[in-house]
């Protein structure tokens, strides 16, 4: 639905319902993505979410600049996770492992764009919350989902120098997935044991990198154009993690027991 | 290979390279709880050990970990009949020597140290007779190194749950990693199984001098026994709260620092704290092996 308050500017509305019939069960720890996916069944539920947004648009100085500013509400129910002292057993079916519960997503979103001139690019900023709540965990209380992402901001400006040369450059950033991860540890038959603490409560580092990139466009012809694109990713080397996992090794006896954090991010040499 | 795919497999292999990384967590400490690991067996007296639990990154030295255990704490079990007190005969360790387990019969728990108290309840179930025969064979190319056989019947109703235990001579009860089992896949079955040796020792280099902090697998021995020992198998049935335990404990065990790993919660029974407080309902067998 869409408003024009004037020649610049609008306000649009919109509202969704989706079903969702098949199912992302995730075992959420700060460990590979070992998720699984099930198609809905007597026992699992399709999974249902409303969706209401409201934006307002606005253009400057002649449509060179464009921007908006947008807010959502998400509610969901029937979201489906694994219950805590489940083991994958190939005995039973793992939907008797399965718990059900409802979810929120609500969020505002800034952008702004400039679409004219040698320079031009967007800015975008979104602050997000996404929250799940079962019964059966984390003594029923809510708790972040792990791909609740509170800030996300990408920027991306281009260049055109001439009619050879452009150059562009992106930064991009995330906050961090939340993960379940151990908090204390006990001993039972002199194995270490360990006990998780809030569940999603703690935040891997923040996600963040810059681009630079820049394009050399060859003269046109009847039949073919062509470019060579140079560019360096993640221009001040950060060490973006893919997860972590928390281990324990060695023999409490044998004094050889130790526990460590380990980080693991992909392609150490350009750290995407 | 030719030239080119050598060149790509090498540029592929320094991908890999320095993909893990040790790093410092800065975890919230949480809240202190009191682990309790107690059982009561047939034929046996309660014991009860109560220790601390600690932030996971505190130190594991051996003087630390004394520092957990739980002195002078109020243990008391209660049978359906008479309660008993347990004393303390070493630090954190509690026993009582009047009252002996009984099959079918629930045993609570309760445990008072300063202002906390935490109670559990635990059921000996009667020994589902899950064996009668055994038998021991030589492994293939061995003369003196033995795999224990026995016959296993499981009973036509679900809900039995096990935990195996060996001995060997007169050493105490172990059990193997995967100790612990329920009759979902064999409920009614009856077929061959193999008893693996409770002492992890089997499975590694009698070397003195080998470096233990990586202690190497040896697989001739691992889980087997040998001519002349007398081994005595012990089927223990346990109630679900108890199983439920083992399971979640034993599987934790194995993923513990894997990254292919998921949170496992284990399902301990004591209200008020961490642990367990277990009733076995045990059954035994002897073989000599010759």
């Amino acid at each position: 639905m869409r408003l024009e308050l004037n020649n610049t500017s609008s306000i649009k509305a919109s509202y969704n319902r989706n079903n969702q019939f098949i199912h992302l069960a995730s075992a959420s720890g700060s460990t590979l993505p070992t998720d699984i996916w099930v198609p809905s069944t007597k026992t699992v539920k399709p999974e249902k979410g409303s969706q209401y947004a409201l934006g307002y648009f606005r253009n400057f100085k002649d449509n060179v600049f464009e921007s908006s500013i947008e807010v959502y509400y998400k509610d969901m129910n029937n979201l489906i996770g694994f219950a805590d002292g489940a083991v994958p057993d190939f005995a039973s079916s793992a939907e008797d492992d399965f718990i059900f519960g409802i979810g929120y997503a609500y969020g505002i979103e800034l952008f702004i764009r400039k679409q004219k001139g040698k320079f031009t690019g967007w800015a975008g900023y979104t602050l997000a919350w996404t929250t799940k709540q079962f019964n059966e965990t984390n003594d029923g209380e809510s708790f972040p989902a792990k791909y609740d992402r509170r800030h996300d901001i990408g920027v991306v400006g281009m260049y055109r120098l001439n009619e050879k040369w452009s150059f562009s450059t992106t930064f991009v950033y995330a906050t961090g997935n939340a993960y379940w991860l151990k908090q204390r540890r006990y001993f039972v038959e002199a194995t270490l044991v360990p006990k998780y603490g809030e569940r999603n409560g703690f935040r891997m580092p923040s996600y963040h990198r810059i681009d630079i990139g820049a394009t050399y466009h060859k003269k046109k012809s009847d039949k073919y154009e062509s470019s060579w694109n140079f560019g360096v990713y993640n221009v001040y080397n950060r060490k973006n993690p893919y997860f972590m996992y928390l281990s324990n090794e060695g023999d409490l006896f044998k004094g050889t027991l130790s526990v460590k954090a380990i980080k693991f991010q992909y392609f150490p040499f350009c750290h995407l | 290979m030719n030239n080119k795919n050598f060149y790509i497999i090498l540029l592929l292999t320094f991908t890999l390279f320095g993909c893990e990384e040790e790093v410092t967590l800065d975890l919230p400490k949480g809240e202190q709880e009191y682990v309790i690991e107690g059982h009561i067996e047939n034929g046996a007296f309660p014991y009860v050990f109560i220790t601390k639990d600690a932030p996971y990154f505190s130190s594991v030295d051996t003087s630390d970990i004394n520092k957990l255990l739980v002195s002078g704490a109020e243990v008391t079990v209660y049978d359906g009949d008479t309660t008993v007190t347990l004393t303390e005969i070493r630090k954190g360790v509690y026993l009582n020597f009047s009252m002996l387990g009984k099959l079918d019969t629930y045993y609570d728990l309760k445990v008072t140290i300063n202002d906390t108290t935490l109670t559990a309840r635990t059921y000996v179930p009667n020994p589902v007779p899950q064996f009668d025969t055994i038998w021991a064979e030589t492994k293939e190319g061995y003369e003196d190194v033995f795999r224990i056989w026995i016959k296993h019947s499981d009973p036509d109703t679900l809900g039995n749950y096990i935990r195996i235990f060996t001995r060997i001579n007169s050493d105490e009860f172990l059990s193997y990693s995967f100790s612990v089992f329920d009759d979902s896949f064999i409920n009614g079955l009856t077929y061959d199984d193999i008893i693996r040796n409770g002492e992890v020792e089997s499975c590694y280099n009698d070397d003195p001098d080998a470096d233990t902090t990586k202690l190497s697998l040896d697989f001739e021995e691992c889980g087997l026994f040998k001519l002349g020992d007398t081994v005595t198998v012990k089927f223990s049935s346990m109630d679900q709260a108890h199983f439920d335990f083992w399971r979640t404990i034993e599987h934790e065990s194995h993923n513990s620092g894997s990254p292919f790993s998921s949170p496992t919660i284990i399902q301990g029974n004591i209200e008020g704290g961490l642990g367990i407080w277990g009733g076995y309902g045990s059954m035994t067998k002897t073989i000599i092996i010759e």
